[in-house]
């Protein structure tokens, strides 16, 4: 319990201690058409727009569609929809989202449709075996959830320029069948409903500021879940990879696996490992 | 255009893999290469010892445009013109580059409409496979030496399945993005060659989609009962998703083998043709990971319990195969092949042979594939 405090006081110490980052040196071009040059999200004029962000790797898709006015993709205020296709189902999310340059809020609602999974009956730990068990009612959910996200680049702080990344939200669960648990599958996590709360810290770092290889970006991640009513936490840890390819196109890699939790779930319990890319594309000029 | 003016196209085009390093290999030398280029790894050899010569390609913008001028000069039989610009290029190979451009030969053919209706229609197979009913006669136990394999493999505990299932899972994320990673990251943003690295995603993406397709359908209509499927109902509950769900009847052959092979072997497709690591040994160690990695991946699926022998065996040879075959006959056999080691000898030209062997000995009865560069 002593790592929120911990992260926040380092937090708080590197905005102190550093000043921020100047914008690094904006992409050239789009990736598929590089011809065409691209100006930066965060240059380009306010407006109402259409965008789409769309991750996708081995075994997801991801796309996220967003209505609003602003700048897409840096700050903006608006709608956002965000149907999930994986193995395990099917999930729609739409919310509403505020985003500035160093921190963005959202709140909405995710529906889960479960291929395989059922509610799961209360047990004081579970395996993989037992959420997959298929006893209980089939698992159909709703989550209601809050996010307060922070960026904050960070120059020459750390070995060199980098940034500090925050997020917490709170989730409350419904559709859940009396006397049962869930397994929340965006969470990953056993939840005896309604309540969760998640915070993640972590620092992306840049082996340089100017040149090519200022577009890689890798660092550690600390999360924790908290299940208050199973009064239960969840650890997981481990680090981000992302390589910024064009202003369109980003190279992600997540390897949070969780270290220390009631359930002993392997991969499906964290983000355990995870390679894709995301595209950014958005209406306007 | 006459034979030497044809003879020299060639020769610009040679210039784009760097005529500066051209060895050329005579036929006395023949059996040291081929010796050199096999190596073993369960059964699968490849090599690309030759590969080692590889210099850095053209960049994709500059050079190319002065290959195109050579090009264009040799057209009109100006080929002392055209030498001095090979020449020009050669000195720019002297001192390599270390993100230097990669080029897409102009021999070969682009991702094509039919390849996209390929594409689509492997992904077609697959869902469909998935939403087909499953046939109520269902293929059941081991053939061959199936049942020996699984008592030595076979993982003990159910946490060690697991873990190996996870690893397995692990392993197939890996060689399924790293045709992907090499081809956006490496080809596109690294090397700044995005044509490249969208043709190579591509082709790729082509590769997967149809091996996911076939493996798919076959699965469905062979209903081969998973390894584990006689342990439903006593060391695993009946409800549980393994056990009551269709996924335990798709046994034959493996998917997470079939992909991880033909995702490896595109990858060293890839390589072999343009040396997105620079050339020579990092390409080759690019193959031989990728093969690591599946190999290790269709291991894990036996040590779980998830699939037999003989469906990983099965799942390697078929995705290994469309892997290799599929970029080769409809991309990279069309150029000049002179990308592999920037020379038009005939020697020289990437070779692809593949074929399984019976072996018999005192140790060893079965089938080993030999994969030739």
């Amino acid at each position: 319990m002593t790592l929120l405090p911990t992260a926040t006081l380092v937090l708080l110490h590197g905005l102190a201690a550093a000043p921020l980052a100047v914008e690094k040196p904006p992409a050239e071009t789009y990736f598929f058409s590089p011809s065409r040059v691209f100006v930066p999200w965060s240059q380009q004029p306010q407006r109402w727009f259409g965008a789409l962000e769309f991750d996708t790797g081995f075994l997801y898709v991801r796309p996220r569609f967003e209505l609003g006015y602003g700048r897409p993709h840096a700050s903006w205020v608006g709608l956002e929809l965000n149907p999930i296709f994986s193995e395990e189902g099917v999930a729609g999310y739409a919310g509403l989202r505020v985003a500035q340059r160093f921190w963005h809020l959202r709140a909405g609602g995710r529906y889960w449709y479960t291929f395989h999974r059922s509610f799961l009956e209360p047990r004081k730990s579970y395996s993989v075996e037992d959420i997959e068990l298929q006893s209980g009612p089939d698992s159909q959910f709703l989550t209601w959830e809050a996010e307060l996200g922070l960026n904050l680049p960070l120059d020459h702080f750390l070995f060199g320029s980098g940034g500090f990344l925050a997020e917490f939200a709170g989730s409350y669960v419904t559709g859940v069948a009396d006397g049962y648990f869930v397994y929340e599958e965006t969470l990953r996590v056993v939840v005896d409903p309604p309540w969760v709360w998640r915070a993640r810290v972590g620092y992306l770092w840049s082996p340089a500021s100017q040149s090519k290889e200022a577009a890689v970006q890798l660092g550690p991640v600390v999360e924790l879940v908290g299940l208050p009513g199973r009064d239960a936490l969840v650890l997981r840890a481990g680090g981000l990879v992302r390589i910024t390819l064009s202003g369109d196109l980003e190279a992600r890699g997540t390897f949070v696996p969780a270290v220390a939790a009631p359930d002993a779930l392997g991969m499906r319990g964290g983000d355990a490992f995870l390679l894709g890319i995301r595209y950014r594309w958005a209406s306007g000029p | 255009m006459g034979s030497r003016a044809e003879k020299d196209v060639r020769n610009v085009y040679a210039t784009r893999s760097g005529p500066a390093r051209l060895v050329p290999v005579s036929h006395r030398a023949a059996p040291a290469l081929f010796a050199r280029s096999c190596v073993c790894a369960f059964g699968v050899v490849w090599s690309l010892g030759a590969h080692a010569q590889v210099p850095q390609l053209a960049p994709e913008r500059g050079d190319v445009a002065r290959a195109d001028v050579a090009r264009a000069d040799v057209a009109r039989g100006d080929v002392a013109r055209a030498d001095v610009a090979r020449g020009d290029v050669a000195r720019a190979d002297v001192a390599p580059v270390p993100a230097a451009p990669v080029v897409w030969d102009p021999a070969w053919p682009k991702f094509r409409i039919g390849e996209w209706i390929a594409a689509g229609a492997g992904l077609a197979a697959l869902l469909s496979s998935r939403m087909l009913a499953v046939p109520n006669a269902h293929w059941q136990g081991g053939i061959g030496f199936d049942e020996a394999a699984r008592d030595a493999l076979r993982l003990h505990t159910p946490s060690a399945r697991r873990w190996a299932r996870d690893g397995s899972d692990i392993g197939i994320t890996i060689n399924e993005s790293w045709p992907f990673f090499d081809a956006l990251v490496v080809a596109g943003w690294y090397r700044d060659s995005p044509q490249v690295g969208v043709q190579q995603a591509l082709i790729s993406a082509e590769v997967l989609s149809v091996t996911a397709g076939v493996q798919g359908l076959v699965s469905l209509f062979a209903s081969r009962e998973r390894p584990y499927g006689r342990e439903c109902g006593g060391e695993l509950a009946e409800q549980t998703r393994d056990c009551g769900a269709r996924d335990r009847y798709y046994s034959f052959y493996s998917g997470h083998s079939s992909q991880s092979f033909a995702a490896a072997a595109v990858n060293c497709m890839h390589h072999a043709y343009v040396p997105l690591y620079g050339g020579g040994a990092a390409d080759s160690w690019a193959c031989v990971g990728s093969f690591g990695v599946a190999a290790t991946t269709a291991l894990l699926r036996v040590a779980t319990d998830v699939h037999y022998v003989s469906d990983v065996l099965v799942g390697a040879l078929i995705g290994t195969t469309t892997g290799l075959m599929l970029p080769w006959a409809l991309h990279y056999r069309h150029g000049s092949g002179t990308q592999l080691r920037g020379s038009t000898n005939e020697l020289d030209r990437p070779k692809l042979e593949l074929s399984v062997r019976p072996a018999f000995g005192a140790d060893f009865n079965g089938l080993y594939g030999v994969l030739v560069f």
